[in-house]
């Protein structure tokens, strides 16, 4: 009996003891954070520079410490919180209508400090673990390496490799700003925007932050969304080129590039095909349903040249002359002349931007050099961009055009 | 030793526990490790090629074990090589469990460490770890392997399940150039995938156990093919989803590809914290399995019941898993014994087997059959 005693005693005091206290966390204490947005922090004497024109808004002796490799930034983090009581739909009556959610933001000369500051603004414990988007603006990409920036970020364990990231063509904390539209919460909206691709082709497919670690420690040149808002409506369009090696922002591509780029991914479908008919003067345009890209690097004299073959399928949308007619051959064959040179044009539009403004594959050209010529590529590898720059590229397009389900013609 | 007819225990079982031995901790940085060590995406080879020598040891070892109905190996250690060197050896085959042992608490108390619990001593989780592992096995061989068979499959559906989900991410260009530096990177790689297959040598000690003993073999067989196609399949989906170049960037190569899965919809999300969750069970098992086998070995040697050793081994075993002082050192540790592995469980049972056959000790008769 006594022994029964002195273990019920010794149980006791080891399930007291041992709860796991150090990680205790009330709910009610948490901050359930679902977006992220970094900017550089401006002080007052240069508050305007959020417009395009003002490019370098870093001082020139910052940028002089940023070249010796000292991260002695200045950002700005915002954090978008969920705000539970509108969320839960308990409306109390009396209180002010409150938005869903809640900006906090912070400020710090590292990454990690702007994590850490935010315990001094925000009364509760912040949660990454539903974190949902990650906003980063144009001026930051511009002035730091987005690796090194974004590296504290990648270690932080809470961080969901599945949230989504853009760059903004404005101040990134804006993004969060914006009255939501059918989603309840901005990041949420941009989340659910972002991933919007099967039926538009002039962005680029969404990068996650998973992709985001890959590439970069891939070392490749990628295209990232561009989020960007005007009178306060949230669109999502266009690219953001972030350079390999540097991982800098290397220049905007616009929704006709990003296009072409996508004809180079693959991820066509959704594009649209406009020309106008040399034989009416008239529109045409066409819905491109498939998208298969075929990449081959040529090795000729220690050049690389590339032969880009695609093959698409395109569905005759308008024509404003009113002479569709699916079922004469020699329309379709006209039709599809227009519409090849068409897609070879932009397809070549985007090549000239990458190679020779941005310098950056961004349509991983790379992959086929390193999956044919491997040894070759162990050599070029640290210097591919530039390597890249320097290709002829052979552009070919196949298109296969339909007829829409419903009308064979007019 | 007298086996009470209550340890006696199935061909299923003895599958199941085969199984859950070998998944452990290994699987979590297993495409890390033998990524550093080949260099190229061709890490799926060096974990077949790895998958092989399992088997063939595990043909060794059933073998051996097969000649000697009734027995472990601790006992007939003693009648292949005498007395001492038999006792030579079975101290370093405890050693090496008690190793075992001892890493998989650690790694456990590392991994609840970086995802769960941030800031809970690392002494508290190894202990209260040990609590659990030591409850089970008190109670014998037949719970123990109840457990096997049960979590091996809660193990098995849920790397069916993360291998489904990942599929969608998986491009099979990150696995190319295929043997792009020739095969010698492969077979460097295959001595760090040994880690991973650590722990079919259980078939040595309850081999004497099963009700047919002559189904040891196709409990082997099965045991071990079921691990080798999930690490295929974990190691083909993880570099085809993260790249070579991530994976090795990562601490945990298998919990971060479990974290990157994004399933349309969304309305199931962090796949890490189940995993996670599930991977405990499966550290459990091959913690416990080791903590067993190091208990029987010591009861076996002084010829008392197994049960008396339990307590003693926990504070050792708490020891080695407090040994190494960092993170990387745990990983470390996980190399060497792969290697010590490989020349105490491999290479030893073989001689002995060899050294068996010609002095002819133990029943041929019962090995042919």
């Amino acid at each position: 009996m006594n022994k029964k005693i002195i273990l019920f005693a010794l149980a006791l005091i080891i399930s007291v003891s041992c709860t796991g206290c150090w990680d205790r966390l009330e709910i009610e204490e948490l901050g359930i954070i679902v977006g992220m947005a970094f900017d550089i922090a401006h002080h007052e004497d240069d508050k305007q520079s959020g417009d395009n024109d003002q490019e370098n808004a870093v001082s020139s002796d910052e940028m002089e410490d940023m070249e010796e490799g000292n991260v002695k930034g200045n950002f700005k983090m915002t954090l978008q919180y969920v705000y539970p009581k509108s969320m839960g739909g308990e409306s109390s009556g009396n209180s002010i209508p409150q938005e869903p959610y809640i900006n906090i933001q912070s400020e710090g000369t590292t990454v990690l400090h702007l994590i850490n500051d935010v315990y001094n603004v925000s009364s509760r414990v912040p949660r990454y673990d539903h974190l949902k988007t990650i906003v980063i603006s144009e001026e930051l990409a511009r002035s730091y390496n987005l690796y090194k920036f974004l590296n504290a970020v990648m270690k932080h364990p809470e961080i969901p490799y599945t949230c989504v990231v853009v760059i903004s063509d404005g101040p990134a904390s804006s993004i969060f700003e914006l009255e939501p539209d059918l989603e309840a919460l901005p990041a949420f909206e941009v989340n659910s925007l972002a991933r919007v691709v099967k039926y538009t082709a002039n962005r680029p497919r969404y990068i996650t932050f998973g992709t985001l670690a890959r590439y970069m420690a891939n070392n490749r040149s990628f295209a990232i969304q561009r989020v960007s808002c005007e009178n306060g409506i949230l669109k999502i369009t266009g690219a953001a080129v972030i350079k390999a090696g540097e991982f800098k922002f290397a220049g905007w591509l616009n929704e006709r590039e990003t296009e072409g780029l996508n004809w180079l991914m693959s991820d066509a479908e959704g594009g649209i095909l406009e020309v106008i008919s040399e034989k009416t003067g008239e529109i045409v345009s066409c819905w491109v349903a498939k998208d298969d890209c075929k990449i081959t690097p040529v090795i000729k004299d220690n050049k690389i040249d590339f032969k880009v073959e695609v093959e698409a399928e395109a569905i005759i949308v308008e024509d404003w002359a009113m002479s569709f007619n699916a079922i004469k051959q020699n329309y379709i064959k006209e039709i599809e002349t227009y519409m090849v040179k068409e897609a070879e044009d932009i397809i070549k539009t985007t090549l000239n931007k990458i190679q020779k403004e941005c310098k950056a594959d961004v349509a991983n050209f790379g992959r086929t050099v390193k999956n044919k010529y491997p040894e070759l590529w162990k050599n070029i590898k640290d210097n591919w961009d530039e390597e890249f720059s320097k290709a002829e590229i052979d552009v070919k397009v196949k298109l296969n055009l339909r007829a829409s389900a419903r009308k064979v013609s007019k | 030793m007298i086996i009470n007819s209550n340890d006696k225990i199935s061909t299923k079982q003895a599958t199941a526990s085969v199984t859950a031995m070998i998944i452990g901790a290994g699987i979590l940085t297993m495409t890390r490790s033998t990524g550093k060590e080949v260099g190229t995406p061709d890490i799926w080879m060096s974990v077949i090629l790895g998958g092989m020598l399992a088997l063939t040891l595990g043909f060794v070892h059933v073998k051996l074990s097969q000649r000697f109905p009734g027995e472990t190996f601790f006992q007939y250690s003693h009648a292949i090589c005498g007395k001492f060197i038999g006792t030579i050896i079975n101290l370093a085959m405890i050693a090496l469990f008690i190793l075992l042992a001892g890493f998989e608490a650690r790694v456990l108390a590392e991994l609840v460490r970086s995802f769960l619990l941030y800031s809970t001593p690392l002494e508290v989780l190894i202990i209260s770890f040990l609590w659990v592992g030591a409850y089970l096995v008190a109670g014998g061989l037949n719970p123990l392997v109840r457990i096997f068979e049960l979590f091996s499959i809660v193990m098995v559906l849920i790397l069916t399940g993360i291998l489904i989900l990942g599929l969608q991410h998986f491009d099979i260009n990150n696995l190319r150039p295929v043997l792009s530096e020739g095969i010698m990177p492969v077979i460097k790689g295959v001595k760090s995938t040994f880690l991973s297959y650590l722990g079919y040598e259980i078939l040595l000690f309850i081999t004497g156990f099963m009700k047919e003993p002559q189904k040891a073999m196709k409990a082997m067989f099965i045991g071990v093919s079921i691990p080798i196609f999930y690490y295929i399949g974990i190691a083909v989906i993880v570099t085809g989803v993260l790249t070579l170049e991530e994976t090795l960037t990562l601490t945990w190569p298998t919990a971060t590809f479990v974290n990157s899965i994004d399933y349309p919809g969304g309305f199931i999300e962090n796949f890490q914290i189940f995993f996670i969750i599930a991977w405990v069970l499966a550290i459990y098992t091959t913690f416990s399995g080791a903590l067993y086998i190091a208990s029987m070995g010591i009861g076996q040697i002084i010829k008392k019941k197994t049960s008396d050793f339990i307590c003693f081994l926990m504070p050792v075993i708490f020891l080695v898993s407090m040994i190494p002082d960092n993170q990387a050192r745990v990983f470390e540790m996980g190399d060497l014994m792969g290697n010590l592995w490989l020349v105490v469980a491999g290479i030893i049972p073989l001689i002995m087997l060899v050294v068996a056959v010609i002095r002819k000790k133990g029943s041929v008769k019962k090995a042919n059959e």
